[in-house]
């Protein structure tokens, strides 16, 4: 007989043993789908996977750069989760954060000013990236203030709320993209803007990009999330903020009678995420130095289940951003080797068998499967 | 429950060992080019336009005896083109193309970083005026395939005609368009052209969705233009939204990007559409024996590169074909321009001089002379279709895209 029974706690150690081994058996499940499925060598596609995420400097920067930015968008929704607000409007607060950016780098690419070639580049990023940092975390900033001003003032549902605005977000850039500006038309055929301020015989040329660091352009989104990683980290565990955060997700009832102004917090939090999510966004278009309505790529969506998967902890998000992008990226690098005959869908089905044991191991953590030893005793 | 779980977990090593002995073999052909090829698509096979291209590049690759090339699909026109071209280029990829006019900027990008490496984009417009020996642009004349279908579409209006089921004073035709650029301009323009060809007394609407895929949108598009009384439709666009609204009303349709019968079969005339293997064979030729590939390729019905796909004789008039085929011996022959100045009006005037925004800029300044010996010179500055005049007999119900 097997009976089911929630742990009263379970050591750390185990936790993540009993998560190593999800991914171990998740691969093993996987490698069998994949011979009978294909009869391919399933160690060849996971090669493959490897190969595409990490088999060159290139690639390792790439998937840095990618893990960065999934990072920071867990990151940014985490507050709000933790206070059991249900943002999911992290995909909207990033891509109007990034028009926010994209809005400065471009129209500062049109004034004279700009345009000097006599004025140093050094002197014009100076002045644009401090406009679009300042413009992003405005932007998203605004787009977290709605749904909480209207969640504390009028109790709305945060979750459509949230969602209603990433469309919103999103009609904005796809409208600007495809709005044929007569003086500054943004894009040539409605649907791409292309790289901005990227002509080289103009003055304009490079302003607003972020710079090179060491070489690579992925260098210094990397870094600002790492330091914002940490800065989230200690406060969300050290700082009176974070303890608030904390007693609202609990009860908001608890809270208010100890005195905390539960309406102020959610507010003040969602302000935060939707700042962070600006941040993510000017880091996109700064370094991506161009708008395009999939920049974000659902992005937004996935930073949810990252910060679930790792409950609501900054460092394990780390790891958990590290593994949606490994099998996000290395099942694209499989789709296409024509060798394999594999296509995307493929792909997606090892990521959906990977995150299906990832989740469901969770369930081994919260309970403990009891098998009856009495009945031994009884023969 | 520990052991339990170690038995399982044995069971499952062992079997994926099994597995790994299953080995599949690879074969490397000695006969064929030693070249590597990298293709960059925006989307899947999904998309009828990146299937169009998919499908050319296989076929490229395996007449021409390529193994070794890879297919990167669902790649965005952003940062990730580049990305993308410059691993495959670190990969040892000697040639690579792009299928989206939107990795123009990155294919660039990548261009200058590599030399030693073609970069070929389809679609694009500013080879010739970056001036990289290693960039390339292509597209095709497809103007002129539209131009043959809308022979067969003034053919099948004729056939109404005269079977009685329209008047004279119901000629009206209609065409979804995606957006108000030259693209869609010259291939509705030359559509038009080859209707009128066949009965001049035709006018056409035009609507636009402001996509390229839109199921919904080229459905209500092509609605609209039916309730206001269009009696054929034609479209550019990617999606099977006009066919199907053409379908379920009874109207004639002529189609693009290759044929739609399965949807339309008591609808569906012809299609026009690009093939791209032409393209994809010489340029990975040129490549691999070391020649230069044209700053501007463009493909024609010659090279192959400009098919009709699928006559639909249930729907279509008698004597279409042999119209067509005339149309392409008098091409051919260089008796027929589509884009004459006799052939068409702007504000009720014939044209002796247009100037056409050939180089790319970003105020959209025109600034080449494209009318000489009386026709308008499409695809010849640069591969990518400039036709942006709007002629006499069209009407724009839209053009806020």
């Amino acid at each position: 007989m097997l009976h089911i029974a929630k742990r009263a706690g379970i050591p750390a150690w185990k936790a993540w043993l009993i998560r190593g081994g999800a991914i171990v058996l998740a691969l093993i499940v996987c490698a069998i789908v994949t011979m009978i499925v294909t009869g391919l060598n399933p160690i060849t596609v996971f090669k493959t996977m490897f190969d595409g995420t990490l088999g060159s400097s290139r690639r390792i920067w790439i998937t840095v750069y990618r893990i960065a930015i999934l990072l920071g968008i867990s990151l940014a929704v985490t507050p709000a989760f933790k206070m059991r607000f249900w943002n999911i409007g992290a995909e909207g607060q990033v891509l109007i954060g990034a028009f926010a950016a994209a809005v400065c780098m471009f129209y500062a690419g049109k004034m004279p000013f700009f345009q000097n070639p006599d004025v140093p580049l050094a002197v014009k990023n100076l002045i644009v990236i401090p406009c679009m940092v300042i413009a992003s975390l405005l932007a998203g900033a605004l787009w977290g203030f709605l749904p909480a001003f209207f969640k504390s003032r009028w109790n709305t549902n945060e979750t459509l709320f949230t969602l209603m605005m990433n469309y919103v977000a999103l009609q904005i850039v796809k409208f600007m993209i495809a709005y044929r500006d007569v003086k500054y038309p943004w894009s040539s055929n409605g649907t791409v803007v292309g790289i901005f301020n990227s002509d080289q015989k103009l003055g304009a040329y490079s302003v607003g990009w972020l710079p090179e660091v060491a070489g690579t352009r992925y260098l210094l989104p990397a870094a600002v999330i790492g330091v914002l990683t940490v800065v989230l980290y200690l406060y969300l565990k050290y700082s009176k903020h974070g303890y608030e955060i904390a007693v609202v997700g609990e009860s908001e009832r608890t809270a208010m009678y100890a005195g905390i102004k539960v309406n102020r917090v959610i507010v003040r939090t969602m302000v935060l995420s939707g700042m962070i999510c600006g941040l993510v966004g000017c880091l996109l278009v700064g370094t991506d130095r161009t708008l395009t309505d999939t920049l974000v790529d659902g992005r937004g969506y996935t930073a949810v289940m990252v910060s679930w998967m790792s409950k609501f902890n900054p460092i394990g998000m780390i790891f958990s951003s590290f593994l949606l992008v490994f099998m996000q990226y290395g099942a694209k690098e499989v789709a296409s080797k024509p060798e394999l005959g594999l296509n995307h869908s493929f792909a997606d089905i090892l990521t959906g068998i990977i995150l299906f044991f990832i989740i469901g191991c969770e369930f081994f953590i919260n309970y403990q499967l009891q098998f009856s030893r009495s009945k031994k005793r009884e023969v | 429950m520990k052991k339990f779980l170690a038995i399982v977990l044995c069971l499952l090593m062992v079997s994926a060992l099994f597995a790994c002995t299953a080995n599949q073999g690879e074969q490397q052909g000695d006969e064929g080019l030693n070249i590597k090829v990298g293709f960059i698509c925006l989307h899947d096979e999904n998309s009828t336009y990146d299937l169009n291209f998919i499908n050319a590049a296989k076929a490229a690759c395996e007449k021409l005896g390529i193994k070794d090339y890879v297919i990167k699909t669902n790649i965005p026109e952003g940062q990730e083109c580049y990305d993308t071209a410059a691993d495959m280029a670190d990969n040892g990829c000697k040639v690579i193309f792009a299928d989206s006019f939107g990795h123009e900027d990155y294919m660039i990008m990548a261009a200058k970083e590599y030399p030693d490496v073609q970069f070929c984009h389809s679609t694009g417009t500013k080879a010739h005026t970056e001036n990289l020996p290693n960039y390339h642009n292509a597209f095709a004349a497809i103007y002129e395939g539209r131009y043959l279908a809308g022979i067969a579409a003034g053919m099948k209006l004729k056939a109404m005609l005269d079977e009685g089921k329209i008047t004279a004073d119901q000629l009206k035709i209609g065409y979804v368009g995606a957006f108000t650029y030259e693209e869609v301009v010259s291939g509705y323009t030359s559509f038009f052209l080859g209707v009128r060809s066949i009965v001049p007394e035709v006018t056409m609407e035009v609507t636009f969705t402001g996509s390229w895929y839109d199921e919904t949108a080229e459905k209500e598009g092509a609605m609209k233009l039916i309730n206001n009384g269009c009696v054929l439709i034609s479209q550019h666009a990617d999606s099977m939204g006009a066919p199907s609204a053409c379908e379920s009303m009874g109207v004639p349709n002529v189609s693009y990007n290759g044929s739609t019968i399965k949807v339309g079969p008591n609808t569906y005339i012809i299609s026009s559409r690009i093939n791209w293997e032409p393209y994809y064979e010489y340029a990975i030729t040129a490549a691999a024996e070391g020649k230069a590939i044209d700053v501007d390729w463009t493909g024609t019905i010659e090279t192959g590169s400009v098919e009709l796909t699928e006559l639909n004789t249930a729907v279509a008039a008698d004597g279409t074909q042999e119209a067509i085929d005339a149309a392409i011996a008098a091409m051919k022959a260089g008796t027929l321009h589509v884009f004459s100045t006799d052939a068409f009006t702007v504000n009720g005037e014939k044209l002796d001089s247009c100037l056409a925004d050939v180089d790319t800029d970003e105020a959209f300044t025109p600034d080449t002379e494209v009318i000489k010996d009386g026709y308008f010179h499409e695809s010849e500055f640069r591969s990518a279709p400039y036709f942006g005049l709007r002629i006499d007999g069209i009407t724009l119900l839209n053009e806020s895209y």
